[in-house]
């Protein structure tokens, strides 16, 4: 009994705290930022500082041969330790993403205390300029980022794309990596552009810009809360905003080519024209949304066959049911040739409380 | 002494007999059949009344009635050293007759009690507003009122040869489990103790795992909540002089009960029953889950919080769990320091105590201004419990848990739940599964456990720890 007691004691004692990490002397880095610097990869860290009781924000870089190697560089001139566990937002400079862009996120993967579901983001440029935000957006690095991306997804300007996302389809041979792409404006405040196709691992350099990439969210059927889109009714006599409601999508796969067949839902948000009670007029305007979107979507499959970026994943079904096609030779090779064509009907739905 | 052998049994010798204390009262009495020597404790029984019983047996004495020593209030035993002793010391009053060798007893106690007012500790606010007093027979006559039924069976037993502990028993003979009362009987017998004062003494007597932090006996002042738990098939026991009945066995979801729920509306019942569950969680964890997340687990806080945890924290020169310590043992303080002090001050004592050391506390920077939150929630949340011992022991159960969280985190509080939970199951109350309905698994009455469920539905009528037959609520 006795010694059983001094054994559990001295058990306590002993073992006592051994993962301990008292979170006062950590430091939650909840932005970060990896780009290649020559031949090594140069790592900038935004975080909050807590000093009598005010917070600020302050950031930090680091060099090294690696990821990790840039992290600890980091570390060695950060009063606390990093702490990744609160990553909110990823940015991987362009230059970097070319090359590979998975060997300076494998770290991310490996050790269970990392954050896997923040957000992942390309920048075009220099990543300095990213952390050291104009006067005018009044807020900070830390705060921003993580906002921004939100606000993209809730838009459906991107897709949500997640650091665990973005691993899962790098693994995958048979759809490609798409990530939110980010540019600094005229004014250098950071922008989401649209979106950066990658092909197997690599970052083609092309992307898709603004409308282009709402509608290939739109054509993946990955609609955030809110997905808007405004066209020229009748060549600029009136603007029209509608809202996509669902989308209803059915794949025809055959060994010569894809049938993409598309039901839109919409609700009107915006037509100063007016006039949608009359069914003529309604017809006319499904039609003319019909004809607009389809075109859309064909610049949208080509570009990406530009790219090489099969990002819409039709990939997987050809590797799962038609194996002749699939075994053509390298997926994304066939892809970017492969006759892919578009059918798209738009059905009204909503005209709101005008009409 | 002995002074059975003695043929003489004057007030002399009675008055040796009570070591002459000042308070006894021994007169030489004229009775119809020759002499006798009464005797009473002034301080235990009432003259006046004692004057008038004597009277009236008086009278019967001289008609020459047979019998004329027993009425209502009276008795006629053989005389005897140990009965003389044991009567005046119970409060009733004795006429010896010499020649005859045989007392009379006069019950005509003078009583000393309170009314039976509402039990601080257990105030409602719907419901009767009785509570029981430190007179066992009065409290009887509380809970018959309420039960009219003859089945509801009173036993006394008396503990000890020299003092007069009394231990009063009343359960239900036909729903009663027979096993029960049986063991129950049979802990009775196995008592040593001379005296027992209080019914805390007795509890430890009756209880199975003494150490065990859980109370195995519910105690209350409620008569309503007696009578409620007699007709689930329980056993009340009532210590003499002590104002709380004992109730047993009971499960450890007895103690979360309050007689509100029962009086109260059905939605309202089982939101206050689901509320006080949550609260339960809350005060073992709540502290404990603070240090994990602060020493171990900070990733798991949203961002926006964390940069509050963290502003809070940064400057505290120590580990949370001292800081928690700190601050629990505070407020234990002032808990103690007020129910010690009159009313008037201990509001005070709460205002100091609570309001500004509170603040001058985190101002100081000794203790961060989470940790104050975390520690007043738990504290509020603890004191939701409706019976006072269950509401002690949570507040203790949270120290070995914050140690834990504070060694090992999150893991260290699932193994401290394990722990918890095994002690649980294996408890007992009277030999009966403290744990039940969950173990063994009883699902019908699951649902009670959470929610306060109608009465017009169908129920069995509990016995004890088992049923019989089904209990049809209202004529459909």
């Amino acid at each position: 009994m006795k010694k059983g007691l001094l054994i559990i004691i001295m058990m306590l004692l002993l073992g006592g705290c051994w993962d301990e990490a008292q979170y006062k002397d950590v430091t939650i880095v909840p932005v970060m930022g990896i780009e290649k610097d020559g031949e090594e990869i140069k790592t900038i860290f935004s975080f909050p500082t807590f000093e009598n009781g005010m917070i600020n924000y302050s950031t930090s870089e680091g060099k090294g041969f690696s990821t990790w190697n840039a992290r600890y560089d980091a570390n060695q001139r950060t009063m606390e330790a990093l702490n990744l566990a609160h990553l909110e937002v990823l940015l991987v400079s362009d230059n970097l993403a070319k090359k590979d862009i998975y060997e300076p996120l494998d770290m991310f993967f490996r050790t269970p205390k990392n954050r896997i579901t923040s957000y992942i983001a390309i920048i075009e440029g220099d990543m300095e300029q990213y952390f050291n935000l104009p006067e005018d957006v009044n807020t900070d690095v830390a705060d921003f980022y993580p906002e921004l991306l939100h606000t993209a997804v809730l838009y459906t300007f991107v897709a949500e794309n997640t650091l665990g996302e973005t691993a899962k389809i790098l693994r995958e041979e048979s759809m490609d990596l798409s990530l939110p792409y980010m540019t600094l404006n005229e004014k250098g405040i950071p922008t989401v552009e649209g979106i950066a196709l990658f092909s197997n691992y690599k970052f083609t350099g092309k992307t898709l810009r603004k409308e282009e990439s709402i509608a290939a969210n739109i054509m993946k059927d990955n609609l955030g809360k809110h997905t808007y889109l405004t066209y020229k009714w009748r060549q600029k006599e009136s603007p029209i905003t509608i809202e996509i409601i669902s989308v209803h999508r059915k794949i025809k796969i055959t060994h010569d080519k894809i049938d993409l067949n598309y039901v839109i839902d919409i609700g009107v948000d915006e037509f100063p024209k007016n006039g949608l009670y009359k069914n003529d007029m309604r017809r006319e305007t499904e039609n003319f949304l019909s004809d607009e979107m389809k075109r859309d979507f064909n610049k949208v499959i080509q570009k990406t066959q530009e790219a090489k970026s099969d990002i819409f994943g039709f990939g997987r079904r050809v590797h799962a049911f038609h194996s002749e096609l699939w075994e053509r030779g390298d997926w994304q090779e066939t892809y970017a040739t492969f006759p892919i064509e578009v059918d798209v009907k738009v059905r009204m739905k909503r005209t709101n409380i005008l009409d | 002494m002995g002074i059975e052998g003695n043929s003489v049994i004057d007030k002399k010798t009675v008055k040796q007999l009570f070591f002459d204390s000042s308070d006894l009262v021994v007169t030489d009495i004229d009775w119809p059949t020759g002499k006798g020597v009464l005797c009473y404790y002034s301080s235990l029984a009432d003259g006046t009344e004692v004057n008038k019983q004597i009277d009236i047996i008086q009278q019967r004495a001289s008609k020459k009635i047979d019998n004329w020593g027993k009425t209502a209030v009276s008795d006629v035993m053989p005389f005897s050293e140990a009965d003389l002793v044991n009567s005046v010391c119970d409060g009733l009053s004795v006429i010896i007759f010499q020649q005859s060798k045989v007392m009379v007893t006069i019950s005509a106690q003078s009583t000393i009690g309170r009314t039976p007012g509402e039990p601080a500790t257990e105030q409602v606010i719907r419901g009767p507003h009785d509570g029981f007093i430190e007179r066992t027979q009065q409290n009887i006559t509380l809970i018959r009122q309420k039960l009219s039924r003859n089945d509801l069976v009173v036993r006394k037993f008396k503990m000890g040869k020299k003092t007069t502990t009394e231990i009063t028993y009343l359960f239900i003979d036909s729903i009663a489990d027979k096993e029960v009362i049986k063991l129950f009987e049979s802990r009775l017998q196995d008592i040593q103790e001379e005296t027992i004062m209080n019914s805390g003494e007795f509890e430890d007597y009756l209880e199975e795992s003494i150490f065990s932090p859980f109370p195995q006996l519910l105690t209350t002042e409620r008569p309503d909540r007696v009578v409620f738990n007699l007709m689930e098939g329980k056993i009340a026991i009532f210590v003499n002089n002590s104002p709380s009945a004992m109730i047993a066995p009971v499960s450890f979801f007895s103690f979360f009960q309050s007689p509100d729920d029962f009086n109260g509306r059905v939605v309202v019942g089982s939101f206050f029953r689901l509320l006080r569950v949550m609260s339960l969680i809350m005060a073992i964890y709540l502290p404990a889950f603070y240090i994990a997340v602060v020493g171990f687990h900070s990733e798991i806080l949203p961002i926006e919080l964390s940069k509050k945890v963290k502003l809070a924290i940064n400057e505290i020169p120590y580990r949370p769990i001292f800081e928690a310590i700190i601050l629990e043992i505070f407020i234990e303080l002032i808990r103690e320091a007020s129910i010690r002090l009159p009313k008037p001050i201990g509001q005070t004592i709460g205002v100091v105590g609570g309001l500004i050391i509170g603040d001058a506390i985190v101002n100081a920077g000794l203790v961060s201004n989470l940790m104050v939150i975390v520690v007043a929630l738990t504290a509020i949340s603890s004191f939701v419990i409706p019976t006072v011992e269950m509401n002690m022991s949570i507040r203790i159960l949270r120290f070995p848990f914050m140690l834990a969280a504070a060694m090992f985190g999150f893991f260290g509080m699932a193994i401290g739940t394990l722990i918890l939970v095994i002690h649980l199951l294996t408890l007992t109350s009277l030999k009966q599964p403290y744990f039940s309905p969950f173990i063994p698994l009883d699902t019908s009455r699951i649902l009670h456990v959470f929610l306060r469920v109608p009465y017009s539905k169908f129920h069995k009528q509990q016995k004890t720890f088992t049923f019989i037959g089904k209990k049809k609520g209202r004529k459909s």
